[in-house]
């Protein structure tokens, strides 16, 4: 590692010289708690919105003039910001309904969530902020429908895993042409290290900060370098987010244990994601602790419960000997989530009930031998937790339960049972898996004739970059798996995105149908 | 920016040129890496013609916005190959 050579440093502090020094006279007499240090334009990682209610949404920004920086403060001094923020009913801010202002301040590495309450159910809003003489981005927004509220209509995209370095974010072009309701990402919106794939030459960008994040100043560098990209600020500008973490927004395979994430890691980790998410402050993490798990309900028509699958998780197992995947004191959830969600299963306020989530949970068993279990990363790897849930669908009579996951880098469709080796049990739900933003499956065969025969309730797969897209209705749910031709190019001239595959399912009748 | 005394590299607000310096006889290349706030990068100036010699080049910053860049000693090949980089500075056309 170099030394930093005076000259450019002095080169490279000159601008911010030359912003002090164009301040009036006067105001170079106060104090700098009065006024903060002049600052370039802060607004580098765009606005976002999340976590709609019927009466208000979270509005987000970080303000951050120079976002790669290793430190982790985004270029910011160590001075407390005022940001004035505004909601209208109209983008050119006509019809302002919401206003004020926040402390931007170091301990949250500037970063800014408003939760504006009173609002309008099922009402879009735009929304900016303002400091240090800079106006951000525009964003877009909307409130859920109230409670009972009949919906017509819902379309949300949802998708997951978008390593830095493995493409562009194509994907949210496909996703801001869409134009949804609703934005769900279901983790590794991060990854806490470099890409490791083999095909690296079609990496077409490198992290500029490449250590492992250890620290908070690290996670926050990576954060910073992610929201930089223009694709993802404009799906994030575009509409409401939901937002769960997986693995890497911490590391690599890590659970409510101590082994492979300390607790100081977790600490760090959790910090970070909050001041980058547009999640409410319910979820301001205590340390290694963090409320992430969370219910949405879009009128009488879709309910999203946000699961975490990775906080209270049992450690994962290894091997193939069934006895530790069965244990039913292993928990993918923990307690208290499951207790939660199986209580919530007693309500049916909607026709959709989604479950958003990080990990496979229909099985997958190649040799269809029950004597021998795999993934045990995945909802296989605690088939007790998974037989609670899908046995809590079945007593309570949840209506078109849908399970929407992330994390394996391919699209997959497949339909529930509470026994897979039984070819013939009764599917209770279905499953749509995201492939990934970015993150490759380089190597990852398609699964063959034998695989399939031995996991028949598993319709499609698919080894390519995208998302999913569902159209849901009170008679229906469309969902269009959406791949993107190349990620390792930047020319939208080069640039297929169109759906691969369709399935519905019609309410009231279990099981995908294929379009 | 200087990796250990083998390249310098700097950034000239004034009009968003690279100037990049190799200042060892090494049998390295000095390059300059540097991210742009598109999301873009790294991208790289290369001064590859031995001890004292530099190279400047003007690059695609627009007025007002940011780079990201570290200096780097490496070689010219695809994929380039690096043998050490300073630390990353953060600066602003002008």
């Amino acid at each position: 590692m170099g030394q930093v050579n005076r000259r450019s440093v002095l080169l490279g502090g000159l601008a911010a010289v030359t912003a002090a020094t164009a301040l009036p006279s006067w105001a170079n007499a106060r104090t700098a708690a009065a006024v903060p240090p002049a600052i370039h334009d802060p607004f580098q990682l765009g606005i976002a919105s999340g976590d709609p209610l019927p009466d208000s949404v979270v509005l987000w920004t970080r303000l951050a003039p120079a976002p790669l920086n290793a430190d982790g403060f985004g270029g910011m001094p160590d001075a407390t910001y005022a940001v004035d923020w505004e909601l209208a009913t109209d983008e050119n801010f006509a019809s302002v309904v919401k206003s004020g202002s926040v402390d931007a301040v170091r301990a949250s590495a500037h970063s800014v969530h408003v939760e504006p309450a009173g609002l309008d159910p099922a009402r879009e809003y735009f929304y900016r902020f303002k400091t240090a003489g800079y106006i951000s981005p525009v964003g877009r927004t909307r409130t859920a429908p109230a409670a009972g509220a009949a919906v017509n209509q819902l379309k949300y995209c949802f998708t997951s895993c978008q390593h830095w370095e493995e493409g562009w974010y194509h994907s949210y072009k496909g996703v801001v042409r869409d134009d949804p309701d609703l934005v769900l990402f279901l983790g590794d919106y991060i990854y806490e290290k470099p890409s490791g794939r083999v095909k690296s030459e079609l990496n077409p960008r490198r992290l500029a900060v490449p250590q492992d994040t250890t620290t908070l100043a690290l996670y926050r560098a990576r954060h910073g370098q992610h929201k930089t990209d223009v694709d993802l600020k404009a799906a994030h500008a575009l509409a409401p987010w939901l937002v769960v973490f997986d693995d890497h927004e911490v590391m690599n395979n890590w659970n409510g244990t101590t082994s492979p994430a300390p607790a100081a890691r977790k600490t760090a980790a959790f910090q970070a994601f909050y001041e980058h998410m547009p999640i409410r402050s319910t979820a301001k993490p205590n340390g290694a602790s963090i409320q992430l798990y969370r219910q949405f309900l879009w009128g009488d028509l879709a309910r999203f419960h946000m699961m975490d699958t990775r906080q209270f998780r049992s450690a994962q197992v290894t091997g193939t000997a069934c006895g530790p995947y069965r244990d039913p004191a292993r928990t993918l959830t923990g307690t208290a989530q499951e207790q939660w969600l199986l209580k919530a299963f007693e309500t049916h306020p909607a026709t959709w009930d989604f479950l958003g989530q990080q990990v496979f949970f229909a099985q997958r068993d190649g040799d269809g031998n029950n004597t021998t279990c795999e993934s045990p990363d995945s909802w296989d790897g605690y088939q007790a937790s998974r037989d609670r849930i899908t046995q809590g669908w079945i007593d309570r009579q949840v209506p078109n339960p849908v399970v929407l996951t992330g994390d394996v880098h391919r699209h997959w469709a497949a339909d529930l049972r509470k026994d897979y080796y039984d070819h013939s049990d009764p599917i209770v739900g279905s499953e749509l898996v995201t492939t990934s933003v970015t993150s490759n499956s380089d190597g990852a065969a398609p699964p063959d004739a034998a695989w399939l025969a031995n996991n028949p309730h598993v319709k499609y797969c698919k080894g390519e970059r995208g998302y999913v897209r569902v159209t849901a209705t009170p008679a229906q749910m469309l969902a269009d798996f959406v791949v993107v031709s190349d990620t390792s190019v930047n020319d939208p001239a080069k640039l297929v995105i169109k759906t691969d595959k369709s399935f519905v399912v019609n309410a009231g009748s279990k099981g995908l149908q294929a379009v | 920016m200087r990796v250990g005394v083998r390249a310098e590299g700097l950034f000239r607000s004034s009009d968003a040129h690279f100037v990049v310096y190799d200042t060892n006889a090494d049998g390295s290349s000095a390059v300059v890496q540097y991210w742009l706030a598109t999301g873009a990068g790294p991208f790289y100036v290369w001064a590859s013609g031995g001890q004292g010699t530099s190279v400047d080049k003007a690059v695609a910053v627009p007025k007002g916005s940011w780079v990201f860049y570290k200096t780097c000693t490496g070689h010219n090949t695809s994929p380039p190959t690096f043998a050490g980089c300073s630390a990353g500075l953060t600066d602003f056309a002008a």
